[in-house]
Order: structure tokens, then sequence, then C-alpha cells
């Protein structure tokens, strides 16, 4: 590959992944208030205390899961998940 | 650049983890330093070197109590910190919107202590929770900094995955620079992670009301929400004569006491005519503020609040886990050190990401600025907390306002620490930035010891091993490291 067709593709890649870490975050803070309604909805106030727990385990987990959905030309999740979930597990 | 797992995801790390690493760097220093709060504003209390601790007596503490109360009707929420091992005074304090600060009391007969007016050690908590940026934004950018620390941990696993072993076993200081400093970065990273993982999950969820306000009980430190001066409603502020007698505080001292254990009520909290005689964060490992109420006016028991059941103990146990307030000095230090592992981990990562760009963006402008604000907070913050403790000793101790002096002093010396870095680094030797905020804290520091000589009584110099003699000998093992590095960037 020429290196000015290098420079561009780098730089196509980079703003996708730029555009994917920040409409995933939107989506994690959403995906966020949604976990919290539910624990507020399921026991009230005093359950919102492990919808906490449940929201920050939750919000770095899926953003990281996002991250990790390949290009829409190469779309074999499988592999790719199966690399995040042990780490997840591990960590939590 | 192909799109696989590890490369996106060590784009994410390098990103995350350098954006968020400028905060968390900070945050993790004040933390680090905030664990020895309370030793820190004794240290720069120096006039309490004179007194021994003595138990606190009944009289001294209905003299206090007659004392905060005249200063609740002049409008202060003033509130009675009793003596512990740690700080071993009785305290009344306010909270002045960022610290609680207030007068130092002997607590065997009350009298005061003449000591000089400091923010103490609580500038690092404030720090450490809110950047000194006030509980509703600066809460927010450290909320979002520690879900960027669990993304750039999770991701960092992810990418050193498949050699994870052997990066726990190699350790290679003398191969190329780069090569150094990234396995003393997986190195620290891979031993300390639970440790950093836990406080960030525990740090991010004690606070997470901040950035979720609309799930949250109370106002959360929203800007135009702040709580009225004086909470007692209807009396008239300034109007000391109006205030009623209080009842006798020993009673019910003793009486709380019998309902929550013995020598486990840390604070006397006043509001709306009555007493709250709260346990001490130290008295368990949940931080639960369990209290006993009773009548300001007569003394009567009126209620006893405990954590009513295991849903609502789970904040305390988080808590507990966080500040660590129950724990014994051996249990604080190694706190201290995983924060300042996890610090200097931080800001080995920051390095490395200016390591990784220098070749194609040394002369471009986004560089250099990422360079000024690295020296900042990695060189700089400290350099800051120096110049706090040396402003501490070296301002006159009846000067007025003087605590907001010291901490003024603090951000002075910050903002001059990256001055000086953005000119190093626009300069054609952006190393020197690093070098010379290296001498100048490796100076300051070994000086440190000198200078506590100098401002304190030597009266019990050499009864024992002192919270003066620690602070002055962990500066000192600071500044020699500080001078170690200065030495190998002058032979670089």
């Amino acid at each position: 590959m020429r290196k000015s067709l290098k420079k561009k593709h780098d730089r196509k890649l980079i703003r996708a992944w730029t555009l994917r870490l920040i409409l995933g975050t939107a989506f994690v803070y959403i995906a966020g208030i949604g976990m919290l309604s539910l624990f507020r909805r399921m026991g009230g106030e005093p359950f919102l205390n492990v919808g906490f727990l449940c929201a920050f385990a939750l919000m770095p987990a899926l953003l990281l899961v996002i991250f990790s959905i390949p290009p829409r030309r190469k779309r074999n999740i499988v592999p790719s998940l199966a690399l995040l979930a042990p780490c997840l597990g591990w960590l939590f | 650049m192909r799109d696989t797992l590890r490369i996106r995801m060590g784009w994410l790390h390098e990103w995350v983890g350098f954006i968020g690493g400028l905060i968390l760097v900070v945050v993790f220093t004040g933390g680090s330093l905030a664990l020895f709060d309370t030793e820190l504003t004794h240290w720069m209390q120096p006039e309490l070197s004179r007194y021994q601790p003595s138990p606190l007596s009944d009289d001294a503490l209905n003299r206090i109590g007659r004392l905060a109360q005249d200063l609740r009707s002049q409008g202060q929420n003033a509130f009675i910190t009793l003596p512990t091992p740690r700080d071993p005074m009785l305290r009344v304090q306010y909270f002045n919107g960022h610290a609680f600060i207030g007068t130092v009391y002997n607590p065997a007969d009350g009298f005061p202590i003449l000591t000089r007016e400091t923010g103490g050690g609580q500038l690092f908590f404030d720090l450490h929770h809110s950047l000194y940026y006030g509980p509703f934004w600066g809460n927010m950018l450290t909320e979002i900094a520690a879900i960027g620390l669990l993304v750039a941990v999770v991701s960092g696993i992810i990418i050193h995955f498949r050699s994870i072993l052997t990066d726990l076993l190699l350790f290679r200081p003398f191969a190329s620079k780069t090569r150094a400093w990234m396995d003393a970065h997986i190195l620290a990273g891979l031993l300390f992670l639970p440790f950093m993982a836990m406080m960030a999950y525990t740090g991010a969820v004690i606070h997470a009301p901040r950035l979720f306000p609309m799930f949250g009980m109370g106002h959360h430190g929203r800007p135009g929400h702040e709580r009225p001066a004086h909470p007692q409603g209807g009396r008239a502020p300034g109007n000391g004569q109006n205030a009623p007698a209080l009842a006798p505080l020993a009673p019910m001292l003793h009486k709380a006491e019998a309902v929550l254990g013995a020598d486990t009520v840390g604070l006397i909290l006043f509001e709306r005519g009555t007493v709250s005689m709260t346990k001490a964060d130290s008295a368990s490992f949940a931080l639960s503020r369990d209290h006993v109420t009773f009548s300001e006016k007569d003394g009567s028991q009126i209620a006893v609040v405990q954590i009513p059941d295991n849903l609502h103990r789970i904040g305390g146990v988080l808590r507990g886990l966080h500040f660590i307030r129950w724990a014994s000095l051996p249990m604080r230090w190694l706190y201290f050190i995983s924060g300042l592992v996890g610090s200097i981990m931080m800001s080995g990562g920051l390095i490395l990401f200016l390591m990784k760009h220098r070749p194609k963006k040394a002369r471009s402008f986004l560089f250099r600025l990422a360079e000024t604000l690295t020296i900042a907070v990695t060189t700089g913050l400290p350099l800051a907390c120096l110049s706090y403790l040396w402003a501490n000793r070296l301002f006159w101790s009846d000067l007025p306002a003087r605590g907001a002096l010291e901490i003024r002093t603090f951000f002075i010396v910050w903002a001059l620490a990256l001055i000086h870095a953005a000119l190093r680094s626009f300069s054609a030797k952006p190393r020197r930035g690093w070098n010379e905020q290296c001498a100048v804290f490796a100076a300051f520091a070994l000086t440190l010891f000198p200078l506590d000589l100098l401002t304190r009584s030597a009266n019990g110099f050499l009864n024992g091993f002192d919270v003066y003699k620690s602070v002055d000998l962990t500066v000192f093992c600071f500044g020699l490291a500080a001078l170690f590095i200065h030495r190998r960037l002058v032979a670089l």
C-alpha cells in the first residue's frame, strides 16, 4: 500500500473508532439510566444501592463490548467476545 | 494499521488512559495523601507537639458543648469531634465549603489550644474526590475518570492477555527506555490491579448520584442547592442571647456509649433542637453513622438510629473499603503505597504515550500541550504539595486567613509548574522541564526536616517516632527518589 493511501486508511479507522467511542459512551450512559430505573421500579429507593453497583459494572463492560464488535466486512463476533469474556470475568 | 481486536483495544487504552490518566494521577496522589489527612493536619499544627494525649473529661465536654452552642447561635454549623487515637484532641469544627476547620481544645480541661489556622490534610481529600472544583462538577469529572480507569484496566488486560504470566515476571530496567517503562507500567498495573479496580469501582459507586443526579435523594452539591448557613429553622443568626441553654453533653455521651458501645462515639452533631451522638467512622468496618439523638433542652433520649438492613449496609461497606477509617496503621500504609504505585503506574502510562508519539509529532502543538500537561501532573503536583507544607511553616502563625493563603500557595506553585512545563515543552529541550522540576522537588523535600526542626518546639524531640518525624522521613525518601531520577535524567 502506498504511504499516502496507508495514512488515509489509518485516519479513516481512527475516525471510526472515535465515533464508536463517543456513541458508545452515550449508549452506555443511557443503559446505566435504564438499569437504575429498573432497580428503582423493582425495589424502591433502598434497592438503588444495588442498582449503582450493577450500573458501574455494566457501563465499562458494555463500552468494551461495543468496542469489541468487529467492522462490518469481517463480522466474526464470537472470537472477539470470547477473548473479552475471560478478561471481564477475571476483573469482576 | 489493521482493524483487529488488540489494535482497537490498544487505541482505546492509549487514549482513554491518557485523557483519564491526567485526572487520575491527581486523584490517586491526592487520595494517597488523604489517607493520612489527620496526621498531616497534626504536622501542620506544630503547636500541638507540646501536648501529651489525655483522656476526655466530662467538664471539658460540657464546656465545649456550650461553646459549640454559642457558635451555632452565631450562624455557624458547628459540631464537635471527640478525641481518637489518631487525633487525641477535642475539636469544634465547621465546613467552609472545602474542608472542616475549627478550633482545637484540650480534652482534659476544655481550654483552647492556640494553633495556626490551616486547611491541613483535608486539601488532599478535596483534591482527591472533586479536584477542588466543587462537589458537583468536580465529582462528576472524577466519576467519569474512574469509569475510564476501569475501561483502561480491562482493555490493558486484553492487550497483554497472551503474555500475562511472562509480563508478571519480567522487569528489564536496563533495556531500552521504552521497554523499561513498559515493563514497569505492566508490572505495577498487574500487581496492583485488584487494588486499583476496587478503588475505582467503590469510588465511582460511592459518588454515583453525582453522575446520575436524577437518581439522587439529595441535592448532591448541585449549584444553587447549597445548604443554608444556619439550618435551625426560625432562629435568628447572630443573636447569641436567644440560644436555649444546652443540657450537659457528658451524660448524653455516657448514655450513647451504653447503646453504641464504649469509645465508639466520635461526632456530636446539632440539628433542629436535637443532639446526635454519632458513631465514629473508625468504630466499624462498614461506615454506618449510627447515632443516638437527645433533646437539646433536657438531654432526654429521643431515638436510636441504626442501619435498618443489609441493603442499606452496602453503601457503608463500600465507604469502609474505600476510606479505610477503621484500619490500623500498617493497613493504612499498605493503601498509601498501593495508591502511590497506582499514581506512578499512570504517570508511566502518560510517559509511554509521549514516547510513542514523539518521533512523528514532536513538533506539533498538541503533542507539546500533552507533554506540558503530563509534566504538570507528574512532577508539578508533588512540587505543589510540598510547597503547601513549606507555606504552612513559613507563613507566620497569626496571619489573617492563613489557611486560605496556604491553599492559594499550593495552586500558585502548581500554576507556575505548568507555565515552566509549557516553556520547556515548547522549546528545543523538553527533557529539561522534567529534570528541573525534579531537582527543585528534591531540594525542598530533602530540607523539610531541618525546616520542621527550626519551626517547631524541640520539646519532646527525643521522645520517640511521632507524626512529625514520620512526615519528615517520608518526604525525605521522596526527595531521595527525585534526586535519583534527576541524576538519571542528567546522565541520559
